[in-house]
């Protein structure tokens, strides 16, 4: 008995192959059986996105496993070996395992530390299960694996710290305001930088959005993308007034937002927190408004530096990451031993 | 059986600090729930210790030094509990515990036997006085240590230094609005605590207010919060410059309930 995975990713396929070979979630149940009918696999599990397409399996004579799961790969999807023989890697025993536990903790993956896999590892799972494609090996593996992959997730900062621009503003106007249902904010300038971090935060609940532009055209193709609305570019300081977060973003070579118009604004809204995002170069809201009380700027290099910070941060948990995959991966090389051992 | 209560009370205090203090290092759902149940079970512990001095007494516990730094402390651990219970704030824990817990070994420290209440006390108005005066304190407390964290939170945000100080604190809308809340009922409470005192001065002593240090400092205590809200509303004193009326609020506060009692000779020097 041993365990082997099949299969390929974006690290050494490119998208023209795993879209060939990838399982739809509605061909799923059909795959499980067709792999559950080949007589040397106990059990499986199929785990299919869009970066890659991997076979979990435990199986009777390893040799002929392997080439019955590739005639399996191109006979289910229709297409030659030929096509796709050269991505594919291959992984044994322990060697197995360990793929399992870094897959699922994402140190495999394109955005080292992104969350989203392990949900889908959980969900291949219990698909495979429903179609009682698993039994007692994987049953147990998982379950450990998925104690592993806790454990990562709980003793290292992996995953948790933000690495994008958009996303860090996400995480500072929740370090401000701490929900953001209810919040307005103002976009200045249609970039589409803007526009990106403007739908992360509408995502976490804004309810509304003005958006100002120089030319009135453009905040209002704007606006109706982000579900806004658009607003006169000379009317902009009333609707500041209003506003919890301002993001800017404009071509314009001077300041657009100034001090002492700010410090009026703070006294006629009595104080209530105002958060800055200037992302255009040259920068277009005067640096000094940081020292208003209650306004907060941060400027495009302050969340890069973040970014980089984050980025560092997660780089050093990889190797901690590692060594805590590495012990699991141990554990569930004794457990999968002990259970040959009983069988045999 | 009183002692027993309160090495119980001791122990259990210890044990969630230590479970806050790792949570603070490793946000783990096991040190987040140990640390609400312990700090629960010695909440009750430390509250059967009370109502059994109480029993005795057949009045408050409130009638020496000790009792009442431990009812004190007890009130701060209700609100660190409330507070997590319907914020979800755990962290919080990690820096107000050892507070309460200070506030419990001082009070062990002029741990005395029951004795008998003195005739004087023994009044409805004193028995409101007493408890609501204390309720104050600990909304204070809580409140300067919500401050403390709120200035360093504030800095972290204004000085762009995002990473794990800012990760661990909570976010400072949540703060303000702690502080907020905890400001506004403990200036409740410490207004109905000092109009039930003078009501009972008036039926002990034949005079509602008699000026002294005591009474003057409660009600600069009580002016300085009141000024806080009033600055709160109108002018909208948020952030910062609420967090330092707390800290100026609870520096006053300090002093009429430490300082006064030994600076100054008055009637209310009844606790020594």
């Amino acid at each position: 008995m041993e365990i082997i995975i099949v299969g390929l990713s974006h690290k050494n396929a490119p998208v023209e192959i795993r879209e060939k070979l990838a399982f739809q979630d509605n061909e799923l149940n059909a795959a499980l059986a067709g792999l559950k009918a080949l007589p040397m696999v106990k059990e499986a599990v199929i785990l299919s996105t869009c970066n890659r397409v991997e076979l979990y399996l435990v199986v009777k004579e390893l040799e002929k496993a392997e080439e019955a799961i590739k005639e399996f790969f191109s006979g289910y999807h229709k297409i030659n070996r030929s096509f796709f023989e050269q991505h594919l890697y291959t992984y044994v025993g322990s060697e197995a395992l360990r793929h399992i536990i870094r897959v699922s903790a994402s140190l495999d993956s394109m955005v080292v530390g992104e969350t989203q896999i392990f949900g889908q590892v959980k969900e291949a799972y219990a698909r495979a299960r429903q179609n009682g494609a698993v039994a007692k090996i994987f049953g147990n593996l998982f379950q450990k694996m998925f104690a592993v992959i806790k454990r990562i997730r709980t003793e290292t900062e992996i995953g948790r710290l933000p690495v994008s621009v958009s996303s860090i503003a996400v995480d500072l106007a929740e370090k401000i305001f701490e929900t953001l249902e209810e919040k307005t904010i103002v976009i200045v300038g249609a970039g589409s930088m803007s526009e990106l971090t403007a739908k992360h935060l509408i995502k976490k609940g804004v309810k509304k959005v003005f958006v100002s532009n120089r030319s009135y055209e453009n905040a209002v193709e704007l606006a109706a993308r982000v579900g806004g609305e658009a607003i006169k570019y000379e009317s902009l300081y009333d609707y500041v007034l209003k506003a919890d977060i301002v993001i800017v973003s404009t071509g314009a070579p001077h300041f657009v937002i100034l001090r002492d118009e700010i410090n009026r604004c703070m006294q006629k809204r009595n104080q209530k927190p105002l958060f800055f995002i200037d992302i255009s170069v040259p920068r277009n809201i005067d640096p000094k408004i940081n020292d208003l009380e209650n306004v907060y700027l941060y400027n495009i290099d302050d969340l890069e530096s973040i970014v980089n910070n984050n980025k560092d941060e997660r780089a050093k948990c990889i190797s901690k990451a590692e060594e805590i995959a590495e012990k699991g991966k141990e554990d569930l090389l004794k457990y999968f031993n002990s259970i040959v051992l009983k069988s045999s | 059986m009183e002692l027993i209560l309160i090495y119980a009370t001791v122990f259990l205090y210890l044990l969630s600090l230590a479970a806050y203090w790792l949570y603070f290092f490793r946000k783990t759902p096991l040190f987040e729930y140990s640390s609400l149940i312990v700090l629960g079970l010695g909440g009750l512990s430390h509250l059967c210790s009370l109502l059994y001095r109480s029993m005795i007494l057949n009045y408050l516990p409130l009638t020496s030094s000790y009792e009442t730094l431990s009812f004190l402390s007890f009130c701060i651990i209700l609100i660190i509990l409330l507070i997590q219970l319907r914020h979800k704030i755990t962290v919080l824990g990690s820096f107000i515990l050892p507070v309460a817990l200070l506030i419990f070994i001082v009070a062990l420290g002029m741990y005395k036997e029951i004795e008998p209440v003195k005739l004087i006390f023994r009044n409805r108005w004193f028995s409101v006085h007493l408890p609501f005066v204390f309720l104050s304190y600990a909304n204070f407390v809580m409140s300067l240590g919500i401050s403390i964290v709120y200035l360093i939170q504030e800095h972290q945000v204004k000085s762009h230094r995002i990473g794990k100080v800012s990760h661990a604190l909570p976010s400072l809308a949540m703060l303000d609005s702690l502080n907020y809340k905890l400001l506004s009922l403990g200036l409740v409470f410490l207004s109905i605590g000092i109009v039930a005192g003078a009501v009972w001065e008036k039926e002990a002593f034949g005079s509602y207010w008699m000026w002294s240090p005591k009474e003057v400092w409660a009600l600069i205590t009580a002016l300085i919060y009141f000024s806080w809200l009033h600055l709160r509303f109108f002018k909208g004193w948020r952030g910062k410059k609420s967090a330092f009326f707390s800290i100026a609020g609870f520096l006053s506060m300090a002093f009429t309930y430490l300082g006064v009692n030994t600076l100054f000779k008055g009637f209310h020097n009844f606790i020594k």
